[in-house]
């Protein structure tokens, strides 16, 4: 009845499209602290005086927005991102090193922690840098099967960024010899687990481990483990000894959280599996850099020095 | 017109009160149980203090509030009027939080007040019914009295900084108090600690529960530690000499489980020995929803089982920020048993602050005894865990900072009071450290391992400087990340219902 | 000698009194209109009287003098109690409404003040919703304190009664009077009027009077009786079982409550309410003798509530006597009222967990633990104590019984002094006798007694009063100077003590009991002085001295003065003879009047209280009850109001339309108020202390008109209006603009919260909110309220700048309509209310209607249907979606009665049978389930109920 009286706002309030600074950028890794993108829009005109701030979200095209990065700026209506910065953005949106990537923004204008109002997407096409992760922990194993032996320095736990692992686990990918191992803070006793059958107590009694390479999963909050033998190769015939093995070995690189193996192939076809069985395998039958299990995936090459990375979690993988 | 000379039926005069001299300790009891009671009886009634729920209201369960859930301790769930504006540090001077502190602050004062007025030697002479011997008794309730108004000050000026400055040879009724400098108050309560200190009985000779030199002399190094915040002036030399009294008193000993500490028989099982000043809680004779039965109801909620924590259910509010949780290398326990959290089926990140299942719990204070059966009140509502105002763990604790900021002492000493904390809780060597590791850093993260929960953080963070523009933990600035304060919130403000009411009261500076 | 005829008809009229004016020489007129009558000279004057006309007075000049009666309107010469006295509606000098039993509203009826609600401008009667023997809240003239008591002074035959409720529920100080027993209601609302009841007349003044014998009149039996049913109009809106599981999928409690969700669809509401059946009987008799007269009533009502279980029962019996001695010198009045009242009170939670108790699960739970009841429990198998109650197991497990034994008497003594003319000595003494006592009572094997402390318990409460008044009447005519004059002095003495007590023994077996226990005492020096010349103007002076031992001394004594001037302007001559204008008064009224119901006796003094058993503190392992002085404030004083009112009464076409018009103003000060003290400065924090000071103003209008006056068809109706207004001027020792005020009106969703405040410039209780901003379509945006401080920041409980007063719970507008028609052996009545502008915040909707209501603290709850409108996942508290417009329109009742007249052969008897409905329809666009909220706090609100009766009156 009396809804002449209420706040309402705008049905077409909004900070229209933003302006960018540049919509083709390609990331100086010589300048990092450099200014690389402004971005500035207009106040929406609400209509209603109501509090509000500002925040951009960034996706891949043809992403939702769901796994988007938020930069907030606050009350700010114009924003001037570093060059490290907008890289960041791009390498945790999964963005490839040096290849031109479409993105695309939008600004969200926050009007009470449970409403906002969304700008029109935009779309800038920028090229990042390969940017490392830092993944390191305090956490380390020691023991006489490590290289160390028990007085370290500890071959490392590292975070990760596998989201399907809950908070407080770390993964630590090595080879061992026969023997013991705990895992240890800070290269030091002060903090110590040892114990068997997965679970963890502190000060508890050496962890037998038998030759071999494995991925470890500790988990600092529930102070549980998991010893998996674990090794990624490139088996083929474009590689030194075929199809059959051993494979051309990957180690474990955590700047990227990913595997490289530098490797030289004849013309031919590889694949990537586990742990030198087929029990695991992948090969990429669209060659759209996604790996995949389908038949006939058997990834054609051809003779030369490369470069192998592949991330195990996403299966993204780049030969170079 | 006689017929309409009326005296009260239920309530008495403070003639008919006092003829039954048994009031006196009775009014002492109330002045001693105005930390830990709310009020009269549970009605709502006869709450100590007005415009605020009776539970709320506890001295005890606002400081918590105060000093806790500012700092990265605590986090609270529940959607009480302004509660969530302490956390996220943007309470303001009408907050109704702030003021009911500062009401319970006064309410004690007052209360200390006309105690010593009411026992003024020309007024019990009055009476006819005061013998001698009775008159020396009173007159150590006096000297307690005094400890119970300065340990109200010593709030008041931590708190509040400027305050007004009443005593005994105030009027009741309609005047307005004046307000005094931080500085002035501190020499009031500093002088008074001073005097009644010489009187007081030694460490642990009065009855249980009531105040001895070493409440005084704990205050005192409390007073001279801040000093420097509250005057302008370190005088960390006087807090080092008041410290150094307790410890060496040896009338004080750390019980060996920590734990013990903070569980109902804590007033028998050996943690009395190390407990210098406990307000006391009874689950049958207390009924209370605040103290410590909130600080164990309060902090039970997801899968946690009450009946664990010897309550009949929980009332899914509090629990830590990962500021607390990142203290503890190892948050299990199992290396140092100080660490005492609850993680299943909660997440250490918080997002919504009013999902009890976002943040770690904490497992601290316990209606059980050390052999995990249940407190006196069989239904399981009203807790028996007294709470450790001050205790010698803090006295090593000021002891060794003391020593790191230059106050004099003994490095051995320093770093074996220390050790003896670290190793009580680690169950060995393992966790001791070395005089390098004796920095203050360290001691700032040492005193909330050793003390989370314990009312304490506020003041560490506004000595160490890291409470308001340095230092961030969750909701801090009321964002999931946290963000600094401003410097002004070192302070909290003079209630605007104080301003109101007083016009001599000066605004506190930024708000 | 002469004819005397009726001025209308012109028919004879028989038995007219004819007497030659100052002597006792007179004569009656015969059948035929006739009269004669000897010894009179020319120029004596000759006066006519006769009941149900105008008095004349005609001066004789010829031997014949013909003689046109007009008819009296009753209502002018009728006699209206006022206080310490009577008058008659054309001597009255103030703003006085009588409203007698035939206006009464009819129906099942528990609470005598039901009986006037709708039927006078300016007095508005709330009850607190549907509970049976609930007592209203009655203002006059909307609040005229804040935290003092705002309901006015009722006094029933004399005798002013306690205005506290009785304790243990809050029942109706008047519901143990049969309503059947009360033969009118007068208000006194203007302070010119009410003064003289002095320090307690700020509120406005009821006075009720019983129904008495009369003299020489035959034995007289009444019966009455009714049966009535009483069903549910509206259901609280909350989500249906579909409803629920659809709004949990999707929602942030999705993952806890999903899996708890049951499978069956119970409508939690269906099963606490019922029909609710009442009974009432009444007999009557009465008998008068040449000088004496008894009336003699007995009563037995039983109403049952909406709610299973609740229920209300009362036997009552009224005795009135009546004696004449010494030739009609001395008259005795003995009146005697009591009875016996049995409530069946049901757990104040049950509608809120019939509310709030998750659809989809079943009744029962199948086994045989807690009774049956399907409860929320823990892994173990305990009770889930933080979880809802299932409601009929509340219902069901546990009880609230209390018997009320009231009574209330008086005996007055009038004594007309042979020896002076027109002096007459009163006495009255009179008292009020009150005391209940209740019973609580759980199952042990109930799901509320685990983990209970205490689960039987018992309750009570006694208040009793005295009262002993003497007072001197004379009156005098002067003819000489066409003048009267009344004087009226006395002295009154009233002493009131009351006790509260409570035992809840602990399951443990210790003992828990409180007992409260306070007096007080009013004494009052009265005079009055009242002046009539020429019966056209009329002056009334009240003049009291009132003593409340509430006050310290030097407060203890006030002074309260009136003065009103009335102008009967028809008896003028230039509308002596008007056929038109029948009736015309101009009324000026100026009164002050004090407030002494503070809620304390001794906030003046400084007292000790001794803490229960479960407040003590230990000392060395000794527990001790510790003692506690109390802040007080010993300049307590007064609340004073200054009242100015001025009325137009009014008759047209010989009274057939009449009503009257007021507009008053109101200035209270001194109003008492809990308001922060310097801290420092005494005992507590907070005092109630004389600070505020608030205006309340307003315009009345009255009219009634019979439009048809037939034999066999009458239509008469009425129509009263009242406009209100009012505001906190003052609130605060300290003059601050930024003094944002008290928060008042305690909100559930969170401990501790309000939506009201008083503050000054506003009307008191206003609610003050954020302001909601809504999208395009006008749904409500979560969280984003408009930045009324214009700081950039907006919605949250830090930015207190945004917060603003919008609207507040009292009525603007209060109107009024009664109709009554007869046609023939057939009535049909009506009464119809409306309120407009008062307005509602619907805590049933902000509190619950959220996704995070859905679930917390291991399970689900059901919420408030708004949250299909507004899709909020937390409460918003604040909001101003939640406050509502809920004016209304309501027909509160509608009656149709035959009357048998000719169904016996003797005429003597006569039968009645009616047909009421109450509560027939509610026009509103209120969303709540009743936009009648007193207070205006919506939330677990017993419903009131659309009643169906059927009645039957027997005389004989
Ligand atoms: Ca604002
Ligand atoms: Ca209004």
């Amino acid at each position: 009845d009396d809804d002449s009286d209420l706040a309402q706002i705008s049905s077409t309030a909004s900070t229209g499209v933003a302006n960018f600074s540049a919509t083709t950028l390609v990331l100086d890794t010589d300048d990092k602290e450099g200014d690389a993108l402004t971005i500035n829009f207009n106040e929406p005109e609400l209509g209603v005086a109501s509090g509000k701030s500002y925040q951009l979200l960034f996706d891949l095209v043809g992403g939702d927005f769901s796994g988007a990065e938020i930069k907030s700026i606050e009350e700010n209506t114009t924003v001037t991102f570093k060059t490290e910065e907008v890289n960041q953005i791009l390498i945790n949106l999964g963005a490839e090193p040096d290849v031109a990537a479409e993105i695309q923004v939008k600004i969200e204008t926050i009007l009470s922690s449970d409403t906002s109002l969304f700008s029109e997407v935009s779309t800038l096409s920028i090229t990042p840098y390969a940017a490392e992760l830092d993944l390191s922990s305090k956490w380390g194993l020691a023991g006489d099967a490590t290289v160390n032996a028990w007085d370290g320095p500890d071959m490392p736990f590292y975070q990760t960024t596998d989201k399907s692992l809950d908070a407080g686990t770390f993964v630590a990918y090595v080879t061992l010899a026969d023997g013991e191992i705990k895992i240890r803070a800070d290269n030091s006793w002060d903090t110590n687990y040892g114990g068997s059958d997965g679970v963890l107590e502190a000060g508890g009694s050496n962890i037998a481990v038998t030759a071999g390479t494995y991925k470890i999963v500790f988990n600092e909050n529930d102070l549980t483990y998991s010893i998996e033998n674990y090794s990624w190769g490139v088996v083929g015939s474009a590689t030194t000894n075929g199809w059959n093995g051993p494979d051309m070995p990957f180690t474990y690189n955590p700047l990227f959280d990913n595997w490289v193996a530098e490797v030289t192939l004849v013309d031919g076809e590889i694949k990537i599996r586990k742990n030198n069985d087929w029990t695991v395998n992948f090969g990429d039958v669209e060659l759209d850099g996604i790996l995949d299990t389908e038949s006939d995936n058997n990834i054609a090459v051809t003779a030369g020095d490369y470069s192998i990375t592949f991330n195990p979690v996403t299966l993204e993988y780049s030969i170079k | 017109e006689s017929e309409l000379d009326l005296e009260p039926l239920t309530s008495q005069t403070s003639s008919n009160t006092f003829s039954d001299t048994a009031a006196y300790k009775q009014f002492m009891a109330k002045i001693y149980g105005g930390f830990s009671l709310r009020g009269q009886d549970t009605s709502g009634d006869f709450d100590d203090i007005s415009g605020i729920d009776g539970n709320f209201s506890n001295y005890l369960r606002m400081l918590f509030t105060i000093q806790e859930l500012s700092t990265e301790e605590a986090i609270i769930a529940w959607n009480d009027q302004t509660i969530h504006n302490i956390n996220n540090h943007v309470w303001t001077s009408s907050d109704i939080f702030v003021t009911a502190m500062y009401a319970r602050i006064y309410f004690q004062i007052g209360l200390a007040n006309q105690f010593l007025r009411e026992t003024e030697e020309s007024v019990l002479d009055g009476r006819g019914n005061v013998d001698a011997s009775l008159k020396s008794e009173i007159s150590g309730y006096r000297d307690e009295v005094r400890f119970l108004r300065a340990f109200s000050y010593w709030h008041g000026i931590d708190m509040y900084g400027n305050i007004p400055l009443v005593d005994e040879n105030d009027p009741v009724g309609a005047f307005l108090p004046t307000q005094v400098s931080r500085k002035e108050v501190f020499e009031f309560v500093e002088a008074e600690l001073l005097d009644i200190e010489t009187r007081l009985p030694e460490p642990r000779q009065n009855e249980y529960g009531r105040a001895d030199k070493a409440f005084a002399w704990m205050l005192l190094a409390k007073l001279y530690q801040n000093a420097e915040v509250y005057t302008g002036t370190a005088m960390d030399v006087e807090a080092l000499s008041f410290t150094s009294k307790i410890i060496n008193s040896n009338a004080y000993s750390l019980v060996p489980n920590y734990n013990y500490l903070f569980l109902a028989d804590n007033d028998r099982n050996g943690a009395e020995n190390e407990i210098i000043y406990p307000i006391l809680f009874d689950g049958i004779t207390n009924a209370t929803a605040g103290g410590t039965t909130y600080l164990v109801h309060a902090a039970i909620g997801g899968t946690m089982d009450p009946a664990e924590f010897g309550v009949n259910g929980g009332w899914g509010g509090l629990r830590s920020t990962k500021g607390l949780v990142e203290k503890f290398d190892d948050i299990s326990g199992d290396t140092d048993s100080r660490a005492m959290f609850y993680t299943d089926g909660q997440s250490l990140e918080i997002t919504n602050p009013f999902d009890f299942t976002e943040g770690y719990a904490v497992t601290k204070y316990r209606n059980v005894d050390i052999n995990g059966v249940q407190g006196s009140d069989a239904s399981g509502n009203n807790v028996d865990v007294n709470f450790p105002v001050f205790r010698l763990a803090d006295a090593y604790l000021m002891y060794a900072e003391l020593y790191i900021r230059g106050a004099g002492g003994d490095a051995t000493n320093a770093v074996n009071y220390v050790n003896l904390l670290r190793e009580r809780s680690y169950g060995d060597a393992s966790g001791n450290i070395s005089q390098s590791d004796l920095t203050l850093d360290f001691i700032l993260n040492e005193r909330s391992r050793e003390l989370y929960w314990e009312n304490h953080r506020r003041t560490d963070l506004i000595r160490f400087g890291q409470f308001s523009d340095v230092g961030v933990w969750p909701f801090k600035g009321g964002i999931p990340a946290g963000r600094t304060s401003e410097s002004f919130r070192d302070l909290y403000p003079m209630p605007s219902a104080e301003l109101n009411a007083n016009p001599n009261l000066v605004p506190t500076p930024g708000y | 000698s002469g004819k005397i005829t009726d001025n209308v008809t012109s028919s004879p009229l028989l038995g007219v009194n004819v007497v030659v004016k100052g002597t006792t020489n007179g004569s009656i007129s015969d059948f035929d209109g006739m009269y004669e009558i000897r010894n009179v000279n020319m120029g004596d004057i000759l006066v006519f009287t006769s009941v149900g006309f105008n008095s004349r007075e005609l001066k004789v000049t010829s031997s014949t003098l013909d003689v046109e009666m007009v008819e009296s309107t009753e209502a002018l010469e009728e006699v209206v109690v006022i206080g310490y006295g009577t008058t008659t509606v054309k001597d009255a000098t103030g703003s006085i409404e009588k409203v007698s039993t035939d206006e009464f509203n009819s129906g099942a009826i528990t609470s005598p003040e039901q009986l006037i609600t709708g039927k006078t401008a300016g007095v508005s009667v709330v009850a607190p919703g549907g509970q049976p023997g609930q007592g209203a809240t009655i203002t006059i003239r909307g609040n005229s304190s804040l935290s003092a008591n705002n309901s006015p002074l009722i006094v029933i035959d004399g005798v002013p009664v306690d205005q506290g409720t009785t304790g243990g529920s809050s029942v109706s100080a008047l519901n143990s009077i049969n309503p059947n027993d009360i033969e009118s209601f007068v208000v006194l609302k203007d302070a010119s009027s009410t003064a003289i009841y002095g320090s307690r007349a700020s509120a406005g003044v009821i006075l009720i009077t019983t129904k008495s014998g009369k003299l020489n009149a035959p034995l007289k039996v009444e019966l009455n009786t009714n049966g009535s049913v009483g069903t549910v109009q509206k259901k609280l809106d909350v989500l249906n079982a579909d409803q629920y599981r659809n709004t949990l999928i999707g929602s942030q409690n999705e993952t806890l409550a999903v899996p708890l969700l049951g499978n069956s669809d119970t409508d939690w509401q269906d099963q606490i309410f019922q029909e609710a059946y009442g009974t009432d009987a009444n007999l009557t008799i009465s008998k008068g003798f040449e000088s004496s007269a008894i009336r003699a009533s007995v009563g037995y009502t039983t109403q049952e509530g909406l709610v299973k279980t609740s229920k209300f029962e009362r036997t009552s019996g009224s005795l009135n006597f009546r004696q004449n001695l010494f030739d009609n010198d001395l008259k005795i009045n003995v009146n005697l009222n009591g009875s016996i009242t049995n409530d069946d009170f049901v757990n104040g939670g049950v509608i809120g967990a019939a509310l709030q108790f998750d659809p989809t699960q079943p009744i029962f739970s199948g086994n045989n633990n807690y009774g049956g009841y399907y409860e929320w429990l823990n892994n173990d198998g305990s009770i889930n104590n933080l979880a809802p109650r299932n409601p009929l197991g509340l219902i069901n497990q546990s009880s609230n019984e209390a018997e009320t034994k009231r009574a209330i008497g008086n005996v007055k003594l009038d004594y007309y002094a042979p020896f002076l003319d027109g002096l007459n000595f009163n006495v009255t003494l009179g008292f009020d006798y009150n005391e209940r006592y209740g019973k609580t009572n759980t199952d042990p094997n109930a799901a509320s007694a685990q983990n209970a402390q205490s689960i039987t318990g018992d309750y009570g409460s006694l208040r009793r009063s005295t009262l002993a008044d003497f007072f001197v009447n004379y009156k005098k005519e002067v003819e000489s100077i066409k003048s009267s004059f009344e004087l009226t002095v006395g002295h009154t003495f009233q002493k009131f003590y009351r006790e509260n007590y409570a035992n809840n023994p602990l399951i443990s077996g210790t003992e828990n009991s409180t007992f409260f226990a306070t007096h007080n005492a009013i004494e009052s020096y009265v005079s009055r002085l009242r002046y009539s010349y020429d019966s056209k103007y009329l002056l009334t002076l009240s003049y009291r001295t009132d003593g409340s031992s509430r006050f310290s001394g030097d407060n203890r004594w006030g002074n309260f003065s009136a003065a009103a001037f009335a102008w009967n302007i028809s008896e003028e001559n230039f509308l002596k003879d008007s056929e038109t204008i029948s009736n015309l008064k101009l009324r000026i009224g100026y009164g002050e009047t004090g407030q002494q119901e503070i809620n304390q006796d001794f906030g003046y003094l400084p007292v000790y209280q001794t803490s229960t058993d479960n407040q003590q503190y230990q000392l060395g392992g000794t527990f001790y009850n510790t003692i506690r002085p109390a802040g007080y404030d010993a300049n307590i004083k007064w609340e004073e109001s200054k009242t100015y009112n001025i009325g137009l009464d009014y008759g047209f076409l010989n009274n057939r339309i009449n009503g009257s018009i007021e507009y008053y103003t109101r200035e209270s000060k001194d109003i008492l108020n809990q308001i922060p003290i310097p801290s420092g400065s005494n005992l507590t924090n907070q005092l109630i202390t004389n600070i505020g000071d608030l205006e309340n103003s307003g315009f009345e209008f009255s009219i009634n008109s019979d439009i048809f006056q037939r034999e066999d068809f009458n239509w008469n109706l009425g129509f009263n209006l009242s406009y209100l207004t009012n505001e906190i001027s003052k609130l605060n020792v300290v003059d601050d603009p930024s003094y944002i005020g008290v928060a008042t009106g305690g909100i559930s969703g969170g401990v501790g919260n309000t939506a009201q405040i008083h503050q000054v410039g506003s009307a008191q209780s206003s609610f003050l909110v954020y302001q909601q901003v809504y999208d395009a379509d006008g749904k409500p945006l979560e969280g984003v309220y408009v930045d009324r401080d214009g700081d950039g920041v907006s919605g949250g409980s830090s930015d207190t700048g945004d917060l603003y007063i919008k609207e507040n719970p009292s009525a603007d507008y209060l109107l009024g309509f009664s109709s009554y028609t007869n046609y023939k052996n057939w009535d049909l009545s009506f009464t119809m209310r409306a309120s407009i502008g008062n307005y509602a915040y619907n805590n049933v909707a902000s509190s619950t209607g959220n996704e995070f209501g859905l679930n917390s603290l291991s399970s689900n709850r059901n919420v408030s249907a708004s949250i299909l409108d507004t899709g909020f996942k937390n409460n918003q508290l604040l909001s101003d979606y939640y406050i509502q417009d809920a004016s209304f329109l309501k027909m509160d009742n509608v009656t149709l009665g035959y009357n048998f007249k000719n169904a016996f052969k003797d005429d003597k008897v006569s039968l009645r049978i009616q047909t009421t409905v109450q509560n027939v329809f509610t026009i509103t666009n209120y969303d709540g389930i009743d936009p009648e909220i007193s207070g205006g706090i919506d939330n677990n609100f017993y419903p009131r109920p659309r009643t169906f009766l059927l009645g039957l009156n027997l005389k004989f």
